[in-house]
């Protein structure tokens, strides 16, 4: 038992060199003003997001979706007990503006991450096996790149009714991922060339353990930049689906808030309603935007080799 | 006649967070039409004083102190038109992976040509072009490929065409940056006797970098032996073959494997031992590696001291 | 024990008639049909416990040929046999057991090590794949390996990543790596050109030592006569795929009968301006 731990806390040990690197690149980063409004926006978002919990626990009359003030039946302008006013129905749009942070991040990082997980796998597997697995699987890329994926979802939507906001996760996942797998695996295809993979072939390495164990590494930190992207055109597509009515019904995202803004007629009659969600959305794809440029930065290889070499 | 006088160079890059010395204090001479190799391990300093010599370094270094003298022309003083005016006319540099500074969509020749006329816009196209057929015969190119473009060069022929390309200008000195790395030994033999010869015949002075003691000494007349960023000894080739007094020197020497063995290098050698007392931070950089360091290494500056006229050496071994 | 290698000795590996073209795919629908051919016919036999050249010029074909030895590429004809068998025949555990007999100590120590593994991963990776030894035995083989390869002390790397080693350094992890299993035959494709001489030299006489120590055999793959030299106890000269010259190393560089191989000779540093060149004769 005292072994196993002793060899935990060895593995720990050794994994600090990627801390090390990570607080490397860390350091690139913050020095990058982009990176660092990026990431002010975010954790601004982030304690958006936290907060969402709390207006409903001090009074129920502030729950997003099923809260109404009794004493309003109209869309009303910003007041002490409704800091962004209500809707229509007297619901409170900040404690709605504060819940669509939380849904935002749901839908961009979950589609992100699912888009960027099925990318990883089928580009490694097709930039590793070469020809005929490569063809097939980057063919089948292509084909869900040029499909139109608003319209299909759109069909989908029309077709099923409203669509649950895990399906819409997943169709946003299922329509992303080609763009990644087309990085991963040109970035593949030149590890392939390097000799450390010839090294694991001669130690005897399944092309399983080659693929986990020594591309995998390599490539997880493209993978995290476009995990950034990623996230960004999953809250704009959510946003475009919510808007155009075929969103999740019993979510309260941005895109919902603006749906209903426009479905009531009140699009330039209450701009306290319309403002918020919309300045939201653009600046929370803004964040990531700039977080993923500023990863860039830090990923990109001419100015790594510019680092090295000046020590 | 000294062309070129150098004198407590020092270049340091900076980074984001310190600023790391490449070239430390070097100084050296070269006559007219002499030749002098620079050795050292990758990382030693060596390129950076090539560049610095051409006023060519990346953005992130710093000249922090010296004097580049150059016919009576301090270099490190002139304004950048006046540099454009001696870099190529007056001091060419034959650049490392050299190979790949031809532009694959020109014809070789022609790349030649616009060098000349880049420097000398009053000579004409077709005396250009009679130039480049002078120069061609002088590196051993048949004329008639002259037009043709890279990728029908050979990797010899590429460095021989680097090389016209050096020469066109008529320059009073040569740097040149490892450029047999990459060849063949039959084909770098080749080019060595070449550049050799032509500094013979032209007259012309050559700094010759290269991590290679053996191919150095082949070329130059004089070596200088560089190790993190300071030169540990210089002198005539023949001194530094047969009398190495540097420990890093001997050990690059005993090291050097030719095929007729090893070369037999006098270790007994040391420099000759003056030492005053002196205690300083200031210590010798070969010191972890040195193999004859003792404990007063550890607290004393290193100093030049002669063994000859010609034959110096930056040590602070003293037995 | 030094087994002074002699052609008699058994032959560890026997590389029969070998041919390999590559087909230039550049073209539009890659039927340009431009092949070059890397081997033409190759032919050699290596002995148990020795130490065998194969020297060439960049595009020679000697890294081809070490390369189809390791079974990283299939050749167009001819056979190689390791210990009698044809390796381009084996798969599955029959290759796997192969593969822990024959290893490969890289050209470029800063290409060949996985940038995100540490050194004692590196190490232990072939002793995982073949599931050799306990969790408790690893650590101490990989300690020894790292050991032998000169890497002292030996548990100060095992947490260090390739970038934070210097080349020598680099180039030592990936011998350790290569002798973890104790292999019977080793290829060492150029494995100091990436280096500087006085290191080079240190890496020299850390394969001579490995093959008295363990009588290895190795094939060391290079363009440089004078190493070959040093360390080889028979040479091969390899030239546009076709060995032009073999025979023991000393008698190839007193009487070559080659014109290549004496252009070779020619082309070496001689130090003439050295009035009484001297040298060591090194054994």
């Amino acid at each position: 038992m005292a072994k196993l731990a002793k060899q935990k806390i060895k593995e720990k040990i050794a994994r600090t060199y990627n801390l090390q690197r990570a607080a490397e690149g860390w350091a690139l980063f913050y020095d990058n003003p982009v990176g660092k409004i990026g990431m002010f926006l975010l954790i601004f978002f982030g304690l958006m997001a936290v907060a969402s919990f709390i207006p409903p626990l001090v009074n129920p009359m502030y729950h997003p979706m099923t809260g109404v003030d009794p004493g309003i039946s109209n869309a009303t302008p910003p007041s002490l007990t409704h800091w962004l006013g209500t809707d229509n129905l007297g619901r409170d749009l900040f404690s709605q503006l504060l819940t669509g942070a939380r849904i935002a991040f749901l839908v961009g990082i979950s589609a992100a991450f699912m888009s960027i997980v099925l990318g990883t796998l089928i580009g490694m597997v097709a930039g590793y096996g070469g020809r005929i697995t490569d063809g097939l699987l980057m063919r089948f890329a292509d084909m869900i790149m040029v499909m139109p994926s608003l319209l299909v979802v759109l069909l989908l939507a029309s077709l099923f009714g409203q669509l649950n906001i895990w399906i819409i996760v997943v169709l946003i996942a299922f329509f992303r991922w080609p763009g990644v797998s087309r990085v991963i695996r040109s970035q593949t295809l030149s590890l392939k060339q390097r000799p450390f993979i010839d090294m694991a072939r001669v130690a005897g390495a399944s092309h399983l353990r080659i693929i986990f164990r020594h591309i995998l590494p390599n490539v997880l930190p493209m993978a995290f930049l476009y995990m950034t992207f990623r996230v960004t055109s999953a809250i704009i597509v959510e946003a475009a689906l919510a808007f155009l009515g075929f969103g999740d019904p019993n979510t309260v995202s941005w895109g919902m808030m603006l749906q209903w803004v426009w479905k009531t007629g009140h699009m330039f009659q209450a701009p306290y309603w319309l403002l918020p969600p919309g300045i939201c959305i653009s600046l929370i794809t803004l964040s990531f935007y700039m977080i993923g440029r500023a990863m860039e930065e830090v990923l990109d290889p001419r100015l790594r080799r510019e680092e090295e070499a000046a020590q | 006649m000294t062309l070129l006088e150098v004198d407590k160079l020092s270049i340091a890059y900076r980074t984001r967070t310190a600023t790391a010395a490449a070239v430390d204090g070097a100084s050296f001479c070269l006559e007219k039409g002499k030749s002098v190799g620079i050795v050292g391990e990758s990382g030693c300093g060596k390129t950076t004083i090539g560049m610095g010599l051409m006023r060519l370094l990346p953005p992130n270094a710093v000249v922090q102190g010296g004097r580049i003298g150059f016919s009576g022309m301090n270099l490190l003083a002139l304004p950048d038109d006046r540099m454009q005016t001696v870099r190529w006319k007056r001091i060419s540099m034959i650049f490392q992976a050299a190979m790949n500074a031809l532009n694959p969509v020109h014809k070789v020749g022609d790349q030649i040509i616009e060098a000349i006329r880049t420097h000398y816009p009053e000579i004409s196209r077709s005396d250009a072009a009679a130039r480049v057929e002078q120069l061609y015969e002088m590196v051993d190119i048949p004329r008639s490929r002259a037009f043709d473009y890279p990728h029908q060069y050979s990797g010899g022929m590429k460095q021989r065409a680097i090389i016209a390309m050096a020469l066109s200008c008529n320059p009073d000195l040569i740097i040149a940056d490892e450029p047999t790395t990459a060849l063949d030994v039959i084909v770098q033999d080749q080019i060595i006797r070449k550049i050799k010869q032509i500094q013979h015949e032209q007259n012309i002075a050559v700094i010759f970098i290269s991590h290679d003691i053996g191919v150095v000494a082949e070329v130059c007349h004089d070596i200088m032996v560089m190790y993190r960023g300071r030169i540990v000894e210089s002198g005539r080739r023949e001194e530094v073959f047969r009398t190495p007094a540097h420990p890093y020197t001997q050990a690059l020497l005993a090291s050097y494997l030719t095929i007729d063995g090893v070369v037999d290098v006098d270790f007994t050698q040391t420099p000759p031992c003056e030492y005053p007392g002196e205690i300083s931070p200031e210590i010798c950089g070969y010191i972890e590696n040195c193999p004859r360091a003792t404990d007063a290494c550890r607290t004393r500056k290193p100093q030049w001291r002669e063994l000859s006229a010609t034959h110096k050496v930056y040590c602070s071994l003293c037995e | 024990m030094h087994t002074e290698a002699k052609p008699d000795n058994p032959d560890i590996l026997e590389v029969e008639r070998v041919k390999k073209t590559y087909r230039d795919e550049r073209g539009l629908f890659r039927t340009s049909g431009e092949t070059l051919t890397a081997l033409n016919g190759v032919s050699l036999n290596i002995g148990r416990g020795e130490i065998f050249g194969l020297v060439g010029a960049s595009g020679s074909g000697k890294t081809t040929l070490g390369r189809l030895v390791l079974h990283l590429e299939s050749m167009d004809a001819g056979s190689i046999r390791f210990h009698g068998t044809e390796i381009h025949s084996l798969k599955g555990a029959a290759l796997k057991a192969f593969r822990r007999r024959v290893q490969m100590i890289p050209q470029d120590p800063y290409q060949s090590l996985n940038p995100y593994m540490s050194v004692y991963d590196t190490v232990a990776e072939p002793l995982i794949i073949h599931h050799d030894a306990a969790k408790e035995k690893r650590s101490q083989l990989v300690e020894d390996a790292i050991r032998a390869a000169g890497l002292t002390p030996a548990k100060a790397y095992f947490n260090r990543y390739p970038h934070q080693l210097s080349g020598g350094q680099r180039q030592r992890a990936a011998i350790a790596r290569a002798m973890v299993l104790s292999p019977d035959f080793v290829i060492a494709d150029e494995p100091t050109s990436m280096l500087d001489a006085s290191i080079s030299f240190t890496i020299f006489k850390l394969l001579a030592e490995i093959r008295k120590q363990r009588g290895v055999t190795f094939l060391f793959i290079t363009h440089d006569l004078a190493a070959a030299r040093f360390l080889c106890d028979r040479i091969a000269v390899i030239y546009h795929g076709e060995i032009v010259e073999s025979g023991p190393a000393e008698s190839i560089i007193r009487h070559p009968q080659s014109d290549y191989t004496r252009a070779l000779i020619d082309a070496q540093p001689r130090f003439s301006f050295m009035k009484q060149p001297h040298f060591r004769e090194q054994t």
